[in-house]
C-alpha cells in the first residue's frame, strides 16, 4: 500500500507497453498497404500513390510522358505516347492485385492491398 | 548499522528477482514477436522482356533468396528473346534469311527444341497454330515493334501467301542442319515463345529450390505451389470493357494463357484488325474475342490459345481435345462464353450479369 514505483516497476510497465505496441504492429501493420498503387518505370519503383488523393501524375518513360489519373480510389492512363493506346483502353483499375501497363513506354501500375483479390492478372 | 546492511541485502535480492522477471518478460516478448511475426510474405519483381511486362512472385522467401532467383530468370528471358526474335537481328532472323534459298544451313542448337515443339503442336492443332506463316504476320505489319496503322494488305498479296501453304512439316531438321522444302516458310514464334519461356523460367526456379511462385509474361502465366495456406489467385481480364471478367484459384502446378483480339490490333475505317491470323484465310480470325487455356504446360496453353481462337466457336472443342489441354474458356464475339465443364466450379465471374455460358462435353 502506498509504495512508490521502483525503477524495476517502471521498466516492467514500459515492457508491457512494448508488447502491446509490437502486437499492434504485427496484426495491423498490413493496413498501410490499403488503397495504394505502385507506379513503376521499366520494372523499377517510381512512386507509391494514395488512391484517395485525387490528382494527375506525369510519368516519364523512354517514349515520353504518360499521364495517370487518380480519382476516388481508382487509377487509369489518360494519355500515353504509345501507338495503340491499349493502356488507355483498359480503363480504370481499382481492385487490389489489378495491373495496367503501357508496355511501349515501360510504365506499369498495380494496386496494393493487404489481402489482394488477385495475385496476378491474365490479360 | 546492522539493520541497514540487512535492508541493502533485501534490496539486492529484490533487484535480482526483478531482473529475472524483466529478463523473462523480454524473452516472452521476443518469443511472441517470433511466433506472431508476419509470414515471410511474397517477394515481387517486375521487368520488361519479350516486348511485354513480366511479373515474378515468389512466396515464402526473403529478398536474399528472391533477388538472385529473379535475376537468373531475367537473364534467361533476355537471351531467349534475342535468340528467338522474328525480326530483330539474331538467331531466328538469320534463319529466315536463309530459308528461301532452299539450301541446308547450320542453326544455333538452342533453337532446335523450339522448332521440334512448334512442329508437334502445329500438327496437333491441324496447323491452326502455325509458326511457319512468318510472311503473313509480316505482311499484316504485326512483325514490328511499331503498331501497324492500316490499311490492311491487298487481298491478292494475302492470297498469294496463303496458297503456298507454309507449314512446320516443310522443315527438314537433321542434327543442327536445317532446310525447307517450301520456300514460303518463315518462322515467327510469337504465338508460343512466351509460353515456352515461362516453362523454362519455372523449371529454373524449381532448380533453385523455389516451390511457390508465379511467372507471368504478359498474360502467359504459370504458377507452382501456393500462396502460403491458400492457392494462387489469378484474375482474368474482361476482353471487352474495364476490369476483371472473373478469377480462378490455380492448382499446384498450372498454366493459364489468354489470347485476345485486344492485345495487338489496328482499326481502319471502323473495322478492327487484330494479330491472330487464321493461316487458312490469311485474315484475322473472326467470331472470337478471347480464349483462355488451362494446362500443365505454358507452351501448350500458349499455342492452343491461338489455335482455339482460330478454330472459332464451331471447331474449338475438337482442337482443344486434339491438343490435349486441360481446360478452355472461349469468349465469343456475341458475348457468349463457351467452356469445358471442369471449369464450372473454378471460375468466379466478376461481371454482372453473369454471361450466358454454354458448356461443352468433358475433354477426356
Amino acid at each position: 500500500m502506498g509504495q512508490k514505483l521502483t525503477a524495476g516497476d517502471r521498466l516492467l510497465l514500459v515492457l508491457a507497453l512494448m508488447i502491446v505496441a509490437s502486437l499492434y504492429a504485427v496484426y495491423w501493420g498490413g493496413s498501410v498497404y490499403g488503397n495504394q498503387a505502385v507506379i513503376a518505370i521499366a520494372g523499377k519503383h517510381w512512386r507509391t500513390v494514395d488512391l484517395y488523393e485525387d490528382g494527375i501524375y506525369n510519368v516519364k518513360g523512354p517514349l515520353g510522358v504518360s499521364r495517370l489519373e487518380v480519382h476516388e480510389g481508382r487509377i487509369r492512363f489518360i494519355s500515353s505516347p504509345c501507338d495503340n493506346k491499349q493502356c488507355i483502353h483498359q480503363g480504370w483499375i481499382q481492385q487490389s492485385g489489378e495491373i495496367v501497363a503501357c508496355v511501349p513506354n515501360t510504365i506499369s501500375v498495380r494496386i496494393l492491398g493487404p489481402d489482394p483479390r488477385f495475385d496476378t492478372m491474365n490479360f | 548499522m546492522l539493520d541497514k546492511t540487512a535492508s541493502v541485502n533485501l534490496a539486492a535480492t529484490r533487484c535480482v528477482w526483478r531482473g529475472l522477471v524483466i529478463v523473462s518478460c523480454l524473452l516472452l516478448w521476443l518469443l511472441l514477436l517470433m511466433s506472431c511475426s508476419r509470414p515471410p510474405g511474397v517477394y515481387y519483381e517486375q521487368f520488361m522482356g519479350f516486348g511485354t511486362l513480366i511479373e515474378v512472385k515468389i512466396w515464402g522467401v526473403d529478398e536474399k533468396t528472391g533477388r538472385p532467383a529473379v535475376a537468373a530468370i531475367t537473364d534467361d528471358i533476355n537471351y531467349m528473346h534475342e535468340t528467338w526474335h522474328a525480326w530483330h537481328p539474331g538467331g531466328l532472323s538469320r534463319i529466315n534469311e536463309l530459308l528461301p534459298t532452299g539450301e541446308t544451313f547450320t542453326i544455333s542448337p538452342s533453337i532446335i527444341p523450339l522448332i521440334r515443339r512448334g512442329t508437334e503442336l502445329a500438327e496437333l492443332s491441324g496447323n491452326r497454330f502455325n509458326p511457319a506463316i512468318g510472311q503473313l504476320i509480316k505482311l499484316w505489319g504485326f512483325a514490328s515493334d511499331e503498331f501497324p496503322k492500316g490499311p490492311p494488305p491487298a487481298a491478292d498479296a494475302i492470297q498469294k501467301l496463303v496458297e503456298q501453304k507454309p507449314v512446320m512439316r516443310d522443315l527438314v531438321l537433321d542434327g543442327v542442319q536445317l532446310k525447307t522444302t517450301n520456300p514460303a516458310v518463315r518462322l515467327d514464334f510469337g504465338a508460343f515463345a512466351k509460353g515456352y519461356a515461362v516453362d523454362l523460367a519455372i523449371e529454373h526456379l524449381k532448380e533453385l529450390g523455389i516451390t511457390n511462385a508465379i511467372v507471368n509474361a504478359g498474360g502467359n502465366l504459370r504458377t507452382i505451389g501456393k500462396h502460403g495456406e491458400r492457392a494462387w489467385r489469378v484474375g482474368i481480364r474482361n476482353p471487352r470493357g474495364e476490369g476483371v471478367l472473373g478469377s480462378v484459384d490455380t492448382f499446384a502446378d498450372e498454366s493459364i494463357v489468354t489470347s485476345g483480339d485486344y492485345e495487338r490490333y489496328f482499326e481502319y475505317q471502323g473495322k478492327r484488325y487484330h494479330h491472330i491470323i487464321d493461316p487458312q484465310s490469311g485474315h484475322p480470325a473472326q467470331g472470337v474475342t478471347s480464349v483462355t487455356v488451362f494446362d500443365s504446360q505454358a507452351v501448350r496453353a500458349d499455342a492452343a490459345s491461338t489455335a482455339i481462337f482460330v478454330a472459332g466457336v464451331d471447331a474449338w472443342y475438337e482442337v482443344a481435345k486434339a491438343m490435349g489441354v486441360g481446360g478452355v474458356m472461349l469468349v465469343a464475339a456475341d458475348g457468349v462464353i463457351h467452356m469445358t465443364p471442369n471449369l464450372k466450379e473454378r471460375i468466379y465471374f466478376d461481371i454482372k450479369p453473369i454471361p450466358h455460358i454454354i458448356y461443352s462435353d468433358p475433354l477426356n
